[in-house]
């Protein structure tokens, strides 16, 4: 079995994917996201049709639109494990991206602590008698 | 850190050891277990281990450590340089440990912007950085080991 790469080596080549060459009805574009978006809200505009993908489960790579809102087209879905569906979902890499920021404030953290704590022994070793074996 | 004389112990001589390793340890096995193989190969059914069948929190684990590495790191060169250093000199086993850790957190840096929403890199560049990542986190191991068996400290004093 094999996971759709939307015939990454034809593109490479300048071509179309082979279902978007296919299809009869032209059902499908490709192109750099913004683009696509443009393209899909003048669509929607024109026809009152509906969009997802653009800010829903983390801004999809494949941009649907619909004549029917999302919502109800959600609602009319068989649900079960394994089944899609359209519900919010959440952004599970939210809480790496905070643990991302912290990375930044750590190592000034961790020199100011060492700071303090040179500048307190180098303090103590001048009031301290000569020969002491111990620091901090 | 182990020398023949020891002309001074410092306070942070007497933790940093078990709490290394530690770190060391868990980043190994968070790291590892970014790729699934914790619940192919059963180890997540061993009790108190079922988390490591959990990416997210393995990942989470990860950066965690990594927070508390950059801060340990910070904090180390800086007392190394500021106190240590007049009575500890590095040994090569160091310098070697010490290349592969930056190789390390080097990697490691570009795996977490790869990670950032908004930051893309080339699909060859991407594959370098994993790829590599885990091969210096492999050598750091084997030098582990080896200089474990050997008994290469990372000081050497330099009171004779």
């Amino acid at each position: 079995m094999y996971k759709c790469d939307r015939c990454y080596n034809r593109i490479a080549e300048g071509e179309l994917p082979a279902c978007i060459e296919q299809c009869p009805e032209d059902v499908q574009t490709i192109g750099p996201r913004s683009e696509i978006l443009q393209e899909a809200h003048r669509i929607a505009d024109e026809e009152g049709a509906y969009i997802y993908g653009e800010k829903e489960n983390g801004r999809t790579n494949t941009i649907y639109i619909s004549p029917v809102p999302f919502e109800t087209l959600n609602q009319a879905i068989d649900r079960g494990p394994g089944q899609p569906h359209l519900d919010p979902v959440e952004d599970k890499m939210a809480h790496a991206d905070n643990l991302a920021k912290a990375m930044l404030i750590a190592p000034f953290a961790g020199l100011a602590a060492a700071v303090s704590r040179v500048y307190k022994a180098t303090k103590d070793i001048s009031k301290q008698p000569e020969g002491s074996n111990e620091v901090g | 850190m182990k020398s023949v004389k020891t002309p001074k112990k410092y306070t942070e001589q007497k933790f940093i050891k078990p709490v290394y390793l530690f770190l060391l340890f868990m980043m190994g096995l968070t790291g590892f277990g970014q790729m699934p193989i914790f619940k192919r190969y059963y180890i997540s059914d061993i009790p108190g281990l079922g988390w490591t069948a959990e990416f997210y929190i393995k990942h989470y684990l990860h950066y965690l450590g990594a927070i508390i590495l950059f801060f340990l790191f910070a904090y180390l060169i800086v007392v190394y340089f500021g106190l240590m250093r007049k009575s500890y000199a590095l040994s090569n086993a160091a310098l070697i440990r010490i290349v592969l850790l930056v190789a390390i957190v080097v990697t490691g840096i570009f795996r977490v912007l790869k990670n950032m929403p908004d930051v893309v890199f080339s699909p060859g560049f991407t594959m370098f950085i994993d790829i590599s990542h885990l091969v210096f986190m492999i050598l750091l191991i084997c030098c582990g080991v080896v200089f474990g068996i050997t008994r290469k400290g990372w000081f050497v004093s330099r009171v004779v």
